[in-house]
């Protein structure tokens, strides 16, 4: 792996609960991703691995605390530009793949650069790049739906929507979870592939396959 | 290295060109919506040409030639005026005016019209004695009275083509009429006389009025039976009532049912919404891409519908208004957006993570 260069994304002072009530989730939590690197953030059920995830990938506001993405603090950004900066910044993984499965695998693709903005011409560039990337046959898959192509697979494209907008953050729960080790290693292996173009991949996880392949390894426990 | 220049909103284009290419891979779900905005808007379009059909009729049947009955009344001799020489009156008493048309010879024929009875009550005479009441002419009080008269039917040969009968008619009773009421009248109610005269068109009135004025010492007046006219009025705005609140309905219940699919639609597709917002999509996104779907569905419905509408017109010669076809897509389109907007509403506020969280 390539040595880490600075934070790409960071947290100072993280404080968080759903329930106001509750038990904090995350007290006083200093944590930081930097880029080139890939982090496997591991713990039991409920520790916040998810949760982590969110907070990052600005879905959820921390209720103290700081969060920085790319350098820029996001506890006083408005939803609007917590969407712009998710739309070019941050790439997610889900561990179900996610596809919609009434669109071609390569509509599912180009969903990732339609909210960045991206021209279409150069969308359409990198996305052929990145299915050649992943090993999957541009003119076989780029046509077919979700539903005719192996788990496995779709989980490759939809690493390629997270990839095609090439973001600093790759946010990736539970990515492996529902693969054989087969198509657990491909993913990992492009997991890697994105860290060493600069990315700060950070990977919600139980799976020691998986944490093999980290930099750093983040437990909540 | 991490992308960091496309930092901008998506353009609606884009977003519009997203909604598209959804509603494409969303077959069913869009023809399900299309079909309710097509029908919605077909529905309104044919009652519209329906009720203007049947206004169309309705209108042509009160104003049929014998239906067209034009009153003419000599006022003075209704209500004889202190002014009119009394020997004139006595005149005119002894004289009807078809008598005086007689005496001219301008009528020829005295026979009752063809398929008019000979009896009393000929139609004509009922339509202006169904009011049950008749303003007192000396102004004393109003009476409630059915006319019972005889009535001469003939017709004018004169012109022939455009006066086809002519009845006179002269009231004998009053059956509901109060007794006593009517032994204080001072007026001579048997000596009422009006004339009714049946035209094809409106320009023989006035010819008629001429004839009938150049007796000299009457005093005129023209009208046509407010019950017909009234009638008329009542079958125009009744049909036009009718139509135009029935066609609001279908339009309002089009896009209400727009509203409901698209709100069971977007309900199943939490999930594909929550994986947007994650995606980068902001909450505006969220709800144009809804409210794009709905719109451009209900936009196809409606051409359909107009299309299946004009064709309507080239076999059945419906009538179009296209003033009323776009008042049609308009309304549809924005009670289908309005119903829909809920709906996007609560897609685009919706809790990504919380949605994602569940499997």
């Amino acid at each position: 792996m390539s040595p880490s260069v600075g934070p790409t994304a960071e947290a100072r002072g993280l404080r968080f609960r759903f329930d106001p009530a509750g038990d904090w989730l995350f007290h006083d939590l200093d944590i930081e991703f930097p880029a080139r690197s890939v982090s496997a953030v591991t713990g039991r059920s409920g520790s916040g691995k998810s949760t982590l995830l969110n907070l990052f990938g600005l879905l959820l506001s921390p209720n103290d605390g700081q969060i920085k993405i790319a350098g820029r603090t996001t506890e006083t950004m408005s939803d609007f530009s917590r969407s712009m900066l998710r739309a070019t910044h941050i790439g997610f993984l889900f561990q179900d793949a996610l596809l919609d499965p009434t669109r071609t695998v390569f509509d599912n693709i180009a969903e990732g650069a339609l909210f960045a903005g991206l021209s279409t011409r150069r969308f359409r560039a990198r996305a052929r790049d990145l299915l050649r990337e992943v090993d999957l046959d541009t003119d076989l898959l780029s046509g077919r739906l979700p539903a005719t192509i192996s788990g496995g697979q779709a989980q490759r494209v939809a690493l390629c929507r997270a990839l095609i907008k090439q973001p600093s953050i790759v946010l990736a729960d539970e990515p492996t979870g529902n693969l054989d080790a087969e198509s657990s290693g491909i993913v990992m292996e492009l997991l890697s592939n994105a860290a060493r173009s600069g990315a700060a991949v950070i990977i919600a996880t139980h799976d020691d396959a998986v944490i093999q392949y980290a930099d750093r390894v983040v437990s909540l426990d | 290295m991490a992308n960091t220049q496309h930092h901008r909103r998506t353009s609606l284009v884009r977003l519009t060109r997203e909604a598209l290419a959804i509603l494409a891979a969303r077959r069913t779900v869009t023809a399900i919506v299309m079909l309710i905005a097509a029908v919605g808007a077909f529905i309104p379009l044919a009652i519209s040409a329906g009720a203007q059909n049947a206004r169309s009729d309705a209108l042509t049947a009160l104003d049929r030639p014998e239906q067209r009955i034009v009153r003419i009344t000599d006022n003075e001799f209704d209500q004889p005026s202190a002014t009119l020489d009394p020997a004139t009156v006595s005149q005119l008493r002894e004289l009807s005016i078809v008598d005086n048309l007689i005496a001219l010879g301008t009528v020829q024929d005295t026979r009752p019209a063809a398929g008019w009875p000979t009896s009393e009550r000929i139609p004509m005479v009922d339509v202006l004695s169904v009011d049950g009441g008749q303003d007192d002419p000396c102004g004393s009080v109003r009476l409630p009275q059915t006319h019972r008269g005889s009535t001469r039917t003939l017709h004018l040969a004169l012109e022939p083509a455009f006066i086809a009968v002519v009845g006179q008619r002269q009231t004998e009773a009053h059956p509901f009429a109060d007794p006593g009421l009517a032994t204080r009248s001072i007026c001579d109610w048997t000596s009422a006389r009006r004339i009714l005269a049946l035209v094809d068109e409106p320009a023989s009135v006035q010819r008629l009025v001429g004839l009938v004025g150049s007796f000299g010492g009457l005093n005129l007046s023209v009208s046509v039976p407010d019950d017909l006219e009234e009638l008329r009025q009542d079958v125009a705005t009744g049909l036009s009532d009718s139509a135009r609140q029935l066609r609001n309905l279908a339009m309002l219940g089009a896009g209400f049912l727009v509203g409901a699919t698209t709100f069971a639609t977007n309900t199943a597709q939490t999930r594909h919404m929550a994986r947007r917002r994650a995606l980068g999509a902001t909450r505006s996104d969220v709800a144009i891409l809804i409210l794009a779907q709905v719109g451009a569905s209900v936009v196809a419905g409606v051409l359909i519908a107009v299309s299946a509408f004009t064709a309507g017109d080239a076999i059945l010669h419906y009538p179009i208004a296209w003033s009323l076809v776009m008042a049609v897509a308009v309304n549809i389109g924005l009670t289908s957006l309005l119903a829909s907007l809920p709906v996007a509403l609560i897609a685009a506020n919706r809790d990504p993570a919380r949605v994602l969280r569940v499997p």
